[in-house]
């Protein structure tokens, strides 16, 4: 029935599978602002380099200037001049 | 974000700084027990970030297990204001006033402005709009604005043709249309011709509507056709038209003044300024003018402003400048004042026309003098001249055309 029910949501919210829910969502508003959903945690952090935890990957973000925010427990929002996103497992 | 930023306000926030130990750890753990950090930020030595004041105490934790030294560095919000101002109860009282006072003005209009009008001054369509009651310090509420526009309508009857009173917040803005009426030249729909109005020299025969009747560079006398009314088919027949067309021509137009010699002017004798302080229609004048009859007054209003908000509040500048008849006046001075009628008059007279040269000419007779400017200058010519038909001397015509074929 939870199956049905989050493949009924899917379809609505245009997602290809129930699966797309549990995955972390990566945001980017230009080079400014990178908002990750569903992180479980920074690695490390410095003015540079920012790298996050997530499900099944890593996320590095380098830039400049780079700041955090945690609006909850789950995401992470990275502001400041990103000049390269790059995931590694 | 502009909203989020007065909620953290009210709520209020304190700025910290963590130095030393694990970084990454201190922001994990403060995210896994829920810690919400903003504007978090890092340099070489520490991290700083801002948190909820009631989320500082919880901080500690955290700090000692990942070996961190806390510091606060600012606070802010509405709580630490209030805090830091709790013996200020004048401040507080002074805001509350503040608050009911603007309550109670901006119930009221502040001011008044006027647009649109290029013939009536703005004094003629304020005292207009006072008479239908929108004024500053009238009551917003008692003022409708389709009466009002009526009102004002009625008031300057026939130098308006639309009137709108809009209030903006507490400002008052009437936006009027002149009444433009028709020329009466366009009023000449029947057939007419333009004839010269001056002695001239055509410069220039821009013809729109009609036949030109002389070429540019000839002389005219007053009187004389320069565009036809009268259009010539090529089977000699004609129609009658309203002629139209532009025409410039040279011409001299001199200017006489004769001014008697014995006339006296007035000479300065003192000056004294009052100001007066404005809020809403009230004035109250900060002192007063000595009583005398012959003066000139000036007037300088300054408003003030809040950014780009016009205030109720001015302050009036009334400068009196007053005279005494002069007994004998230098012969100099006399032909100074002589000099400045003659060259506003000279103004008056060709602020239309385009002075090509001029030869200024004074001659002192016994008790007169006379200033002569001869001028030669380009003015535009012309005006309609209606074209008569004697339709009764071509009736008795036709009639006798008519008896003398029966006869026959």
């Amino acid at each position: 029935m939870e199956k049905d029910k989050k493949k009924k949501i899917a379809e609505l919210a245009f997602l290809d599978s129930s699966e797309e829910f549990e995955l972390p969502h990566i945001e980017l508003c230009s080079n400014k602002a990178a908002t990750i959903e569903g992180c479980r945690g920074i690695i490390e952090y410095c003015e540079t380099t920012v790298r996050i935890n997530c499900k099944n990957f890593v996320v590095k973000l380098c830039g400049d200037c780079l700041g955090i925010s945690s609006p909850s427990t789950d995401t992470i929002t990275v502001k400041g001049n990103i000049v390269t996103v790059e995931f590694s497992t | 974000m502009f909203f989020l930023k007065i909620y953290r306000w009210l709520i209020g926030y304190v700025t910290f700084c963590a130095s030393g130990g694990f970084t990454e750890r201190f922001l994990n753990l403060c995210t896994q027990k829920g810690i919400v950090l903003n504007n978090v930020s890092i340099n070489e030595k520490s991290i700083s970030a801002d948190i909820r004041a009631s989320q500082y105490r919880r901080l500690r934790e955290t700090a000692r297990l990942s070996g961190s030294k806390i510091c606060c560095k600012e606070k802010h919000g509405l709580v630490f204001f209030i805090r830091r101002n709790e013996n200020r109860a004048g401040l507080a009282i002074g805001g509350v006033f503040f608050v009911v006072f603007m309550c109670i003005v901006s119930l009221f209009v502040w001011n008044v402005e006027t647009t649109g009008s290029e013939k009536l001054s703005r004094q003629t369509i304020l005292a207009a709009a006072e008479k239908a009651g929108v004024y500053p310090g009238a009551l917003r509420r008692n003022i409708d604005q389709y009466q009002a526009a009526e009102s004002i309508i009625t008031t300057l009857n026939g130098k308006l043709s639309w009137v709108s009173v809009n209030i903006k917040g507490s400002h008052a803005v009437v936006e009027v249309r002149d009444y433009v009426a028709r020329r009466e030249d366009e009023t000449y729909s029947d057939p007419c011709n333009i004839v010269a109005d001056f002695d001239g020299e055509l410069l220039s025969v821009e013809v729109h509507n009609g036949t030109k009747a002389c070429p540019e560079g000839s002389g005219v006398k007053k009187g004389d056709l320069i565009i036809s009314g009268i259009f010539e088919n090529r089977d000699t027949s004609c129609i009658f038209m309203e002629a139209r067309g532009i025409i410039t021509a040279i011409h001299d137009n001199d200017l006489t003044i004769e001014k008697n010699l014995n006339q006296n002017g007035k000479s300065f004798e003192s000056r004294k300024t009052v100001r007066k302080i404005g809020f809403f229609g009230l004035s109250i004048p900060l002192g007063f003018f000595p009583k005398k009859q012959d003066y000139e007054q000036y007037e300088k209003k300054v408003t003030l402003y809040f950014g780009k908000t016009k205030l109720p509040f001015y302050i009036c500048e009334i400068t009196r400048a007053y005279y005494n008849e002069a007994a004998d006046m230098e012969a100099e001075k006399k032909y100074s004042l002589f000099f400045d009628d003659f060259s506003i008059e000279e103004h008056e007279k060709y602020k239309n026309s385009r002075i090509l040269n001029q030869k200024l000419s004074v001659q002192e007779k016994k008790e007169t003098i006379v200033i002569k400017n001869e001028i030669k200058c380009i003015d535009f010519m012309g005006v309609n001249q209606k074209i008569e038909f004697d339709t009764q001397n071509q009736q008795n015509n036709l009639h006798k055309k008519a008896e003398n074929l029966f006869t026959n």
